[in-house]
């Protein structure tokens, strides 16, 4: 196997004390500092040292560039070694440079020995540390003031696989990876267009967690973009390890039970998104990327909408919304139903239900919140166990909620129909599960105090959180209410694409 | 924001404590008795037997667990001074809340009605829970009766009833009244109310009890004061437009046809021009469904001509006879002349009702009938 | 443009805010008229609606938009103080006699063993809640709930036209046109709707005499088909029922699905939430226009607090309740906040106005 013709100067390192002094926390850490890099060889590599203070992965490799000392400062893992070596160090080492009367030999490195976009002159520390946590390999060299950064970054990473949470039938099997770089380059596939711009930021001042900032010119407002821009930066994290980090940054500041932004591990739904004049931003370390704004009825759009007929999409949308008002409120409206209006349901009906719930120990609110807790605690078991253990799990959930608790007359049939079309439900808009999974309670508890009168209550209050939700000025709720008619031809009924026209509807035009 | 939700939260908490959680009641399905059938007689102290219905919850059907021995339904029967204080007494027999709402039927013992209905049917109006459509029937005998008759294992005697009522409508047997309509007309003192009277018989070769179609109630003044048979029961349907299908006897051309009636018309038109006679038009469309001879005849246009008459003629015989019957005898204004003259002519109303004697003997009644028939079967016709 | 909501919007908010009294019109005590004469008493009211909104409406197109409160105050603060406190204390009344109408029903046929307190705190506390949240959220909401209702209403009509007798009208003015004239009268006096158009007009984008006049055709319209029906199909029963449209609702049924009554009770509870609240948001606003500053923390609450206040001393009976919803300091106080504040307002900025140009000359 390869072995490397350079020694490694591993620092020994024991129980290292952490120095706060040294590295300063919060927003300060953000300023960057403007130190130049020092022209001792030992000095830089001293300061690098010192930086990273403890870590076993830091590399620090000796050689000599011409008659000048050099040092290559990398991390373990984070840098393709085969690659550095091949395209970097062996021909700095066997070739000649000549360098002119006042020209630098990382200019001269730079501007003749490698050229492209690979390598690039760092003039402060600060700039060299943060491309040597970038998992690019810097170069130092004894008595120059500035140093060289070559791009042979070769860290682990996913491979390109097919989205777990974002399932299709028709579309791509393409999801998004943890790697920014593969996802930029998975948007760029799908859109290939010098409109579409992918600006990269970093955020969280320890993390430095790289964000790309995509939106098309041509259909992005510029004022949407730089409000969302100011509001990344305001950002005030140390340490930003996925979507979920940022999001909170980008909704308004009022509570409520819906989110300004939405996301997405998909790249042709991320696409579709920019292509609408919306703002997206993928985060380096995660699948899932954000869009903003992100309305309500985007929740019932999915990819297979428009790979399939016109009909079977506006079909599938209803049920969407149906399944969405069932997963919220279909166990509170029962529960208010068996309580206080038994009168609704049908004789038959209701005299199934009566003399299930007669076996039952139970209060009808009590079973339902009961079934519903073990109903989350078996789908949270679910998620986090291993795969395997996971379905053994479900099993287990499955025959104890299921068969045992009713044939041991704990919990009454009708009421595990229901939380299991429930569960079912909120399936369909698994990305409301958040949203839903806790109105569904409030539902229950308003429903068994106070009936249908509770839950209208409820549903009221809902609504008018919905509608108090304006991301960026854009209503959650349009193209419903307030009636957007250019965009009723992709809303609840989708047009086929011969009728859609040239474009798609944009976002700003929901703008009220 | 945080602190107006906190606000809003303490405030939300503050008004289920103060009120003490308890402004409402909260009442599980499996303590309510759910009633399916009401019957109300007059009892002979001068109060009220109530007969109850319900659903038996510990007999569920279809579980496994049932014994298979329990009744679907059980027959509380209470008294009271009133018909709420009777069904009180039936709440603190049970324990159970009674609810009403999935009541199908409600019965009124003959007597009762003979008596004043109005008086048994005041609890049903105010009561929150029971559906303004429940069916009102009348019965033979006692309500009591009636509601205890058994139908046959596993099988509720309300949903029975019901059935006998509305398929009576659909077989020009009875009225299927709800009870919405059966006031209105009770509260119209410008129309007479009706309403089917139902009896039970024995079946021959089991215990069980048949429901019978006696025919209908026909009330004056919120007393019942006659009854019409089924087949002056038919007339009334034609009278009061409500014949939804028929099947029509006519023996003509040596043999026995069977017409069917798929669809009927009736208007009422109240006199013009000084007049003093109403005029109904039946216009009824029928299927030849059967023709019964000695041997199978050809059946021709003349013959079917010949059917045609004498239905006409069956059909006003029906009608006639209902008109006298309710109108003339029972004193009931079933096709509701003289709020029908109120609004075409109120003037006029108005002067005859201020003159001596009934609306009935100052306008008489003329029945003109009209009846297609549509199809004579697979069999084609043939000319003579 | 923030805080303003569309004339569709304003509009669903206002016919919603109607319908509610449509809901629970309380029919024995409050009319007397015959079935067929209520075509007549919709056209009065249409009439005598018109009359009352002639004044806000005016004062919006000539003023450029401003609400009342605000015209007032730019003639004198004290003025506009006075018209802010009028105008609040019309729509904590407003709401009271909304809110207390709609528990005497609820009462009645929802949960009649039941302490209505508790559950109209907690309708009020919703109301207070939903008014936080804006005039934008209530009027997107309302646009909700007014398509909901339009799809129940539709419902309620197809399922029970069925049942429909015309032998169960009256002649027409049989008693004469005194009674359905002082019926469309009363109906009108209880309009307090009209107060939104001058109040609330400056948050609308779009026509106030557009929306007006949407307003009064849709419920006229709505009103007329309603009570055509239920006397149509319920006759002389429906007449002495205390709920009219209630009692159709009973009747509405679709195959196995019956009872809608109270899925129905249901979207009126959504109408009366928007109702409240959208009151609740009314008076604040006259407070900011009347006295030149924003509304005080808890103002929603405290709104509240006042309508559980007047809802209590209302609502104790049925009886009470009708007296005095339609007695006669109501009325006059109705048209006074409607034709004579509004007048009152306009004129007194004119002559400031005038003074002004006078001053400088």
């Amino acid at each position: 196997m390869f072995s490397s013709p350079f020694k490694y100067n591993r620092k020994k390192t024991g129980n290292t004390i952490f120095k706060p002094k040294e590295f300063p926390k919060g927003r300060k850490a953000l300023k960057k500092s403007k130190a130049p890099v020092p022209a001792s060889l030992d000095a830089c590599i001293g300061i690098i040292k010192e930086k990273f203070e403890g870590s076993f992965d830091l590399l620090v490799r000796k050689c000599k560039i011409q008659s000048a000392d050099g040092a290559f400062v990398l991390l373990d893992g984070m840098c393709d070694e085969l690659k550095l070596i091949q395209s970097v160090i062996t021909p700095l080492t066997e070739k000649q440079i000549f360098t002119e009367p006042g020209e630098s030999l990382p200019s001269k490195i730079k501007n003749v020995f490698f050229k492209g976009s690979g390598i690039t002159e760092k003039n402060t520390m600060d700039d060299a540390l943060s491309d040597i946590l970038s998992g690019c390999a810097v170069l130092f060299i004894d008595g120059e003031t500035s140093a060289l950064s070559f791009s042979a970054q070769g860290y682990v990473k996913k491979s390109v696989s097919e989205p777990q949470t974002e399932q299709n039938e028709r579309g791509s099997r393409e999801g998004f990876t943890d790697n920014f770089k593969d996802n930029a380059t998975l948007l760029r596939r799908r859109l290939r267009t010098s409109d579409l711009v992918i600006e990269q930021i970093k955020v969280g001042s320890l993390s430095n967690t790289p964000l790309l900032f995509c939106y098309l010119k041509s259909k992005a407002d510029t004022a949407l973009v730089e409000k969302i821009k100011k509001r990344i930066d305001k950002i005030p994290l140390e340490t930003v390890l996925g979507a979920g980090y940022i999001r909170p940054f980008l909704d308004k500041k009022n509570f409520s039970m819906f989110s300004d932004t939405g996301l997405t591990e998909r790249p042709d739904t991320f696409a579709s998104m920019l292509c609408e004049g919306r703002i997206g931003i993928i985060t380096d370390g995660t699948p899932f990327a954000i869009i903003v704004p992100y309305l309500l009825a985007d929740y019932f759009h999915v990819p297979d909408d428009y790979l399939t007929p016109v009909y079977y999409a506006t079909f599938m949308r209803c049920l969407r919304i149906f399944c969405f008002i069932i997963a919220a409120i279909l166990p509170g409206l029962f529960v208010a139903l068996c309580l206080f209006h038994p009168g609704v349901m049908p004789s038959d009906i209701m005299y199934e239900i009566a003399s299930a719930e007669s076996k039952t120990p139970f209060p009808v609110a009590a079973e339902a919140i009961i079934i519903h807790l073990i109903y989350e605690i078996v789908r949270e078991a679910g998620l986090r166990m291993p795969v395997a253990i996971g379905h053994a799990v479900s099993i287990v959930g499955a025959l104890v909620i299921g068969d045992a608790a009713v044939t041991a007359g704990l919990i009454a049939a009708p009421m595990l129909i229901v939380v299991a079309l429930t569960a079912i439900s909120s399936s369909v808009v698994s990305r409301l599960h958040e949203t839903v999974a806790v109105m569904r309670f409030g539902f229950i508890v308003i429903g068994g105090l106070t009936g249908l009168y509770g839950i209208m209550i409820g549903l009221g209050l809902m609504i008018l959180d919905m509608s108090s939700v304006s991301p960026y000025g854009i209503p959650f709720t349009a193209p419903f209410s307030p009636f957007v008619r250019s965009a009723q031809k992709d809303n609840l009924l989708r047009r086929s694409w011969r009728r859609m026209g040239k474009s798609v509807i944009n976002i700003d035009e929901m703008r009220v | 924001m945080r602190r107006r939700i906190i606000a809003f939260a303490a405030a939300l908490t503050s008004v289920f404590l103060l009120t003490s959680c308890g402004g409402i009641k909260i009442t599980e399905l499996n303590e309510r008795l759910i009633i399916e059938a009401v019957g109300v007689d007059f009892s002979e102290d001068g109060g009220y037997t109530v007969t109850v219905q319900a659903l038996n919850s510990a007999s569920p059907a279809g579980n496994e667990q049932s014994d298979g021995n329990t009744e679907l339904t059980e027959n509380l029967v209470f008294k009271g001074n009133s018909v709420g204080e009777a069904l009180n007494g039936i709440s603190v027999h049970t324990g159970k809340t009674p609810l009403f709402s999935q009541a199908r039927v409600l019965i009124i013992g003959f007597d009762t009605a003979k008596k004043n209905i109005s008086k048994a049917l005041d609890f049903f109006l105010r009561e929150y829970t029971t559906r303004t459509d429940i069916l009102v029937a009348v019965s033979e005998g006692s309500a009591t009766e009636m509601l205890n008759a058994s139908f046959g294992e596993n099988v509720i005697g309300a949903s029975v009833i019901e059935n006998a009522l509305n398929s009576g409508e659909s077989t020009g047997n009875t009225v299927g009244l709800p009870l919405y309509k059966f006031v209105n007309l009770l509260l119209d003192n410008k129309s007479g109310a009706y309403c089917p009277v139902i009896g039970t018989q024995k079946e021959e070769l089991s215990e069980n009890f048949r429901i019978k179609i006696i025919g209908t109630a026909l009330f004056s003044e919120n007393k019942l004061n006659g009854v019409i048979d089924s087949n002056e029961t038919c007339g009334l349907l034609y009278l009061i437009d409500r014949v939804s299908s028929a099947d029509i006897p006519i023996e003509a051309d040596g043999g026995v046809f069977t017409l069917r009636v798929v669809d009927s018309r009736t208007k009422i038109k109240p006199p013009e021009n000084g007049g003093s006679t109403f005029l109904i038009r039946i216009n009824t469309e029928c299927d030849i469904v059967e023709f019964e001879s000695a041997d199978f005849s050809k059946l021709t246009k003349e013959a079917v001509e010949k059917v045609r008459i004498a239905c006409e003629e069956h059909i006003k015989k029906r009608a006639g006879r209902a008109i006298t019957s309710a109108y003339y005898e029972s004193d009931c204004d079933v096709c509701r002349f003289a709020r029908r003259m109120w609004l075409s002519d109120p003037e006029r109303y108005r002067a005859a009702a201020n003159e001596d004697g009934s609306f009935s003997e100052k306008f008489a009644v003329e029945i003109d009938v009209g009846v297609k028939i549509r199809r004579t079967g697979k069999e084609t016709l043939y000319e003579e | 443009m923030k805080g303003k909501i569309s004339v569709f919007q304003f509009f669903a908010i206002v016919f919603v805010c109607r319908i509610t009294e449509f809901f629970t019109y309380i029919a024995p005590r409050e009319s007397t008229v015959l079935p067929t004469d209520r075509v007549f008493v919709v056209i009065f009211f249409l009439v005598f609606c018109v009359l009352a909104l002639i004044p806000s409406v005016t004062v919006a197109n000539r003023f450029g938009k401003i609400s009342v409160p605000a015209l007032a105050k730019s003639s004198s603060d004290t003025l506009g103080k006075i018209t802010a406190c009028i105008y609040i204390a019309a729509f904590i009344w407003s709401a009271a006699e909304s809110v207390s109408r709609f528990e005497l029903f609820i009462s009645t046929v929802m949960f009649p063993d039941t302490d209505i307190n508790m559950i109209t705190a907690l309708l009020l506390l919703a109301a207070a809640f939903a008014a936080a949240k804006g005039t934008e959220s209530v009027g997107r909401s309302s646009v909700t709930v007014c398509a909901v209702l339009a799809f129940s209403f539709i419902f309620i009509i197809l399922t029970s036209v069925s049942e429909f007798d015309a032998v169960n009208f009256s002649p027409m003015l049989y008693n004469g046109i005194g009674d359905t004239l002082r019926d469309g009268f009363s109906s009108a006096s209880r309009t307090w709707e009209v107060l939104f158009f001058a109040t609330m007009l400056p948050h609308v984008n779009g026509s106030a005499t557009k929306s007006a006049a949407a307003w009064l055709t849709v419920f006229s319209a709505v009103t007329l088909i309603g009570f055509f029906v239920i006397d149509g199909v319920t006759g002389q029963y429906g007449d002495r029922q205390m709920f009219k449209l209630y009692t159709l609702t009973v009747l509405a049924k679709l195959g196995i699905l019956e009872r809608f009554d109270d899925v129905l009770i249901g979207i009126w509870v959504l109408c009366e939430l928007i109702k409240s609240s959208f009151c609740m948001l009314a008076a604040s606003k006259s407070f900011e226009d009347g006295f030149g500053k924003k509304a005080p923390k808890y103002f929603y609450l405290t709104a509240s607090g006042a309508v559980f206040a007047v809802f209590t001393a209302a609502a104790r009976s049925v009886g009470q309740f009708t007296e005095i919803a339609g007695s006669v300091p109501a009325k006059t106080a109705f048209y006074i906040c409607a034709l004579l504040v509004p007048s009152a307002a306009a004129t007194a900025s004119t002559l400031s106005k005038r003074k002004a140009v006078t001053d400088l000359a």
